[in-house]
């Protein structure tokens, strides 16, 4: 996995300007949202808006835990570990 | 009664259609005021042609299609059931999907991100708890979906009116016609696919011109086609004279026009001396053997299975179903509306699914040098087509009516067909049988005055 700091390419998944960029994230990629929830990715429409996500971390909500849901790009912050 | 209303004053649409005299006023094809209300009238209502199952055989699957001047997909959903929307987003109306086919998880509009499931369900609106403090209904803004689907023997039907009948209701004694279209050439039903991706190309003329022409126009061949034929591009090349058909075998049947006034449709189909169906023909001269060798053994099956059965009406015939479609065995046409001088003809061809490659190829090239927009016969069709219109639009030319009068009066029934009107297999009552229709529905209210059929309002003034 790039950082893209170098120089970019269409596979990376952060850009130059440390934007996750969603198109190109795999199903089983864990990312960090906004709210500070740790999520992993089940399905990507590859659309580069929208992910299915299922939470892996809340402090937020921990009712969330365990729930899948879609995530909008804005709301994915990071990569997780 | 609808009028319309134009510079020169009130007429009602009866005065420009008279179907007794076979006189109709060129204002009908010409008028952008007329043309509006077809789109209301008639393409709100109709069941359209969509597509085929074959071009979506995958939950996520999509194809873009068309009713009238608007976008529609066809779906197939995650639990595999098939859906036709409106290809435009609840919030703003962008099109939610720019692709002409694919497969998809979501459709995303690439506007404000709503996204919506295959089943047309809005599931995704970012914002939705912050912006929209989570009170937006999702369950209201569904991507639009057609009041009624048909999958008829693979075929795909919609129409946008809950109130209009069923497809079988709609086909009457044409239903028979179209299950025979979308059989594979041994007799099996629903056994063919469609090749992808259609072709797609505009004429600078109105939909009605070919749209009620296209199939009640026998007349039209021996000029039109006159050079095509000569050209021998059938696929038995320069045998017996060429021809831009294929050879076929004696089998004793007569040719007629055939149509249901009362519905809108009508082609040209064959009445049989004899039961069963004609012995092969050897045909694909320009073409590997293995072609004639398919089709005589697809030939041979199809024999077994109507060996006692009079095909009347429904072996090698073509119909148009009303308003736009005409369906053959190895062609479906499709007249869009596009403006009232612009028409969007969609071409796309039916082959057998299990046939292989050879044969699959052969129909193809085959179909690309007789029809579409390099095939040499609809060149000639689009010929007479772009000038017509035109040549109908000055003030001098508008003051003279078409001509409809061929075999007017001598249409008849036979006992062989219950329901269906009969004429001379060159004579224009298809085109009659279309004009009629077209003034119902240009008048109708609702459904409720144009189904059931009665006969007897049908033909009063």
């Amino acid at each position: 996995m790039t950082t893209g700091r170098e120089g970019s390419n269409a596979d990376d998944l952060i850009n130059v300007n440390n934007t996750v960029i969603i198109t190109n994230l795999p199903e089983g990629q864990k990312i960090r949202l906004r709210d500070g929830s740790l999520a992993e990715v089940t399905a990507n429409p590859r659309d580069g808006a929208w992910l299915f996500i299922k939470f892996l971390e809340s402090s937020e909500d921990p009712s969330l835990v365990g729930t899948e849901d879609m995530v909008f790009a804005t709301d994915v912050v990071g990569l997780g570990d | 009664m609808v009028s319309i209303i134009h510079s020169r004053g009130d007429r009602s649409l009866r005065d420009l259609v008279d179907l007794d005299k076979g006189i109709v006023a060129r204002e009908i094809y010409v008028n952008e005021a007329i043309y509006q209300q077809e789109l209301e009238q008639i393409y709100t209502r109709a069941w359209l042609f969509i597509g085929h199952e074959s071009q979506v055989p995958n939950p996520g699957d999509f194809v873009m299609s068309r009713m009238g001047e608007e976008e529609v997909l066809l779906v197939r959903d995650r639990q595999k059931k098939l859906h036709v929307f409106l290809n435009t987003c609840r919030h703003r109306g962008m099109k939610v999907c720019r692709y002409d086919d694919g497969n998809t998880l979501i459709f995303t509009c690439p506007f404000h991100g709503w996204s919506y499931d295959t089943d047309g369900k809005l599931v995704g609106v970012p914002h939705h708890k912050a912006a929209f403090h989570e009170e937006l209904i999702k369950d209201d803004w569904g991507l639009h979906e057609v009041a009624q689907m048909s999958n008829y023997h693979g075929s795909i039907w919609a129409t946008w009116d809950a109130k209009a009948p069923s497809f079988e209701d709609y086909m009457g004694a044409f239903a028979p016609t179209i299950q025979w279209c979308f059989q594979s050439t041994d007799g099996e039903d629903n056994g063919v696919e469609l090749f992808n991706p259609a072709t797609k190309w505009r004429i600078p003329t109105n939909w009605k011109f070919p749209g009620f022409s296209f199939d009640g126009d026998s007349a039209h061949a021996a000029m039109t086609h006159r050079s095509v034929n000569v050209a021998a591009i059938g696929p038995q090349g320069d045998m017996e004279g060429g021809s831009r058909s294929g050879v076929k075998a004696p089998f004793s049947k007569t040719s007629y026009e055939m149509m249901l006034p009362e519905l809108g449709h009508g082609g040209h189909n064959y009445m049989f001396d004899q039961p069963g169906v004609s012995d092969y023909a050897d045909t694909w001269q320009t073409e590997p053997k293995e072609v004639d060798e398919y089709y005589r053994g697809t030939r041979v099956k199809k024999q077994a299975k109507y060996k006692d059965v009079y095909l009347h009406g429904g072996d090698g015939g073509t119909a148009l179903i009303w308003p736009n479609v005409n369906i053959q065995p190895h062609r479906i046409l499709i007249w869009h509306p596009h403006g009232v001088g612009v028409t969007e003809s969609w071409r796309q061809y039916p082959v057998d699914k299990n046939a292989p490659k050879v044969v699959k190829d052969a129909q193809r090239r085959y179909m690309m040098r007789y029809g579409g927009p390099t095939g040499v016969t609809e060149s000639d069709d689009m010929e007479n087509w772009n000038y017509a219109f035109p040549a109908s639009l000055g003030t001098v030319a508008q003051r003279l009516p078409y001509n409809f009068q061929m075999g007017i009066g001598h249409d008849f029934k036979d006992d062989r067909l219950p329901g269906m009107t009969f004429n001379y297999r060159i004579a224009e009552e298809n085109q009659r049988a279309r004009l009629r229709r077209w003034v119902e529905f240009m008048e109708a209210g609702s459904w409720d005055e144009i189904y059931p059929v009665n006969p007897k309002k049908n033909t009063d003034k």
